[in-house]
């Protein structure tokens, strides 16, 4: 605590309000409140305008956030981690006798045979590894860029999101589980602000997708959508891209992809994501 | 399949913050326009420097306190605040009655009014509750002038709040 003695009258007793002042201080403040009228009267002001002043600056937290302010900040790439310094070492003299020199001439001509042999027999196991990792980023790529035209596309026809309505759950289940081939559950995102509305099946890169369409009290719109497909499963799980009002977060498993597409502004997207990898 | 990991997204954090950190620079900067700019580039330098960011304490502490940094630091490039000082009617009709729809701009215009610091000093300890000595730590003043400054916020809003009950 610190001492606030100094301070004239208003000031002391707005940090007794704050509960700064020490036990001392308060004890003193409050046998004076109970004798003195003008310091009453002030302690009444303070409080009132307290309470005026709260209710004004709460005000402002109605006032809506631009979007590209948000779009700003989630559109900064953090640091990479510091890379650590290299320990400076003391040089090494390289002064190699004349036999020594001959060796390591010998060794390094004896390695490098090897290694050419090595190298022409897998290079054409490395282009057709390459060639595949391509096919499987493109694929992907068409994949979120269906996605993402898909979501535009429900976003301006609010009254026919769905096929099938959430109310029809055994039949939503059945339908997407044979059409897409991918068993199911419906996450209940209910308590994150998200009302199930029902189904949708689509074409994305020329594969079957299932879609669980939810929405928000807002009229946000957010879908999970999911298919067959061949991804590697060390592509990166969880990562949130943003493209303009819609932000999407792709993850994998067991050979079925998953996105999570929502509003951009949607600070918990990558959370939601996460809790709904675990219930579906 | 992997395990979903749980990393610190200071974006996200920050994203979640946003309407509360641009109150804090509307405070300093006493209008929408400059509080937006300053809570970008806040927000911008919290990114940068998220390395530092333990995970421990206030965030919300720690980007305020950024943001009034870059406040005092660009303080000259940016108009004075309060330099659309309007008449007292003006200030006055900030307060009307709560019930009527909320005038942001004539709330904006009553903080832009106020002497510089003290709506700041009042946001952090009685909105957000800082102790003296944090909000001090965040605006770079001693402890001592956050009590001066709360109970001179404190008078200048009683003093409006008694304007509006006269009037209405």
């Amino acid at each position: 605590m610190l001492d606030f003695k100094k301070l004239p009258l208003d000031a002391q007793l707005t940090a007794l309000l704050d509960g700064e002042a020490t036990p001392e201080q308060k004890h003193e403040l409050e046998q004076r409140l109970a004798t003195d009228d003008g310091a009453r009267r002030i302690y009444d002001k303070l409080r009132h305008g307290s309470e005026f002043g709260k209710r004004r600056l709460d005000d402002i937290l109605k006032e809506p956030v631009p979007l590209a302010l948000v779009r700003s900040i989630k559109s900064v790439q953090p640091p990479k981690a510091p890379v650590a310094q290299r320990l400076s070492r003391q040089s090494l003299k390289l002064k190699p006798t004349g036999p020594q020199a001959l060796a390591a001439a010998i060794i390094l001509f004896v390695a490098g045979c090897g290694i050419g042999y090595l190298v022409s027999d897998s290079r054409h196991e490395t282009l057709a590894t390459q060639a595949a990792d391509e096919a499987v980023a493109t694929d992907a790529s068409e994949w979120l860029g269906d996605i993402l035209a898909n979501q535009r596309l429900l976003a301006r026809q609010p009254r026919h999101i769905v096929e099938v309505p959430a109310s029809q759950a055994e039949e939503i289940s059945t339908w997407l589980t044979t059409s897409v081939g991918v068993a199911f559950r419906v996450p209940d995102l209910s308590t994150d602000g998200w009302t199930f509305q029902g189904a949708r099946v689509v074409l994305t890169g020329g594969r079957p997708t299932g879609q669980l369409i939810y929405t928000s009290a807002d009229g946000d719109l957010a879908t999970i959508a999911f298919r067959k497909d061949n991804q590697p499963d060390d592509t990166e799980d969880f990562k949130e891209t943003i493209r303009d009002e819609i932000g999407l977060v792709a993850w994998h498993n067991a050979g079925t992809s998953y996105v999570l597409v929502g509003p951009s502004s949607e600070a918990s997207l990558g959370q939601l994501a996460m809790k709904i990898a675990t219930a579906i | 399949m992997r395990q979903p990991v749980t990393t610190i997204d200071i974006r996200r954090d920050l994203v979640g913050l946003l309407p509360r950190l641009r109150r804090f620079a509307m405070t300093l900067a006493g209008d929408a326009a400059g509080a937006d700019e300053l809570v970008q580039a806040a927000c911008q330098r919290a990114i940068a420097r998220s390395n530092q960011w333990q995970g421990e304490g206030r965030i919300d502490s720690w980007v305020y306190t950024l943001l009034r940094q870059l406040w005092s630091e660009d303080h000259r490039k940016r108009k004075p605040h309060g330099a659309q000082r309007t008449n007292v009617t003006d200030i006055r009709n900030a307060a009307r009655d709560r019930a009527s729809v909320v005038d942001s701009d004539a709330i904006h215009r009553m903080i832009a009014e106020m002497p510089e610091g003290i709506a700041s000093a009042f946001l952090l300890v009685a909105i957000e509750g800082h102790a003296y000595q944090q909000a001090g730590d965040i605006m770079g003043v001693a402890p001592a002038l956050i009590a001066s400054q709360m109970a001179q916020a404190r008078l200048h809003f009683a003093s409006l709040a008694d304007d509006t009950h006269n009037r209405y």
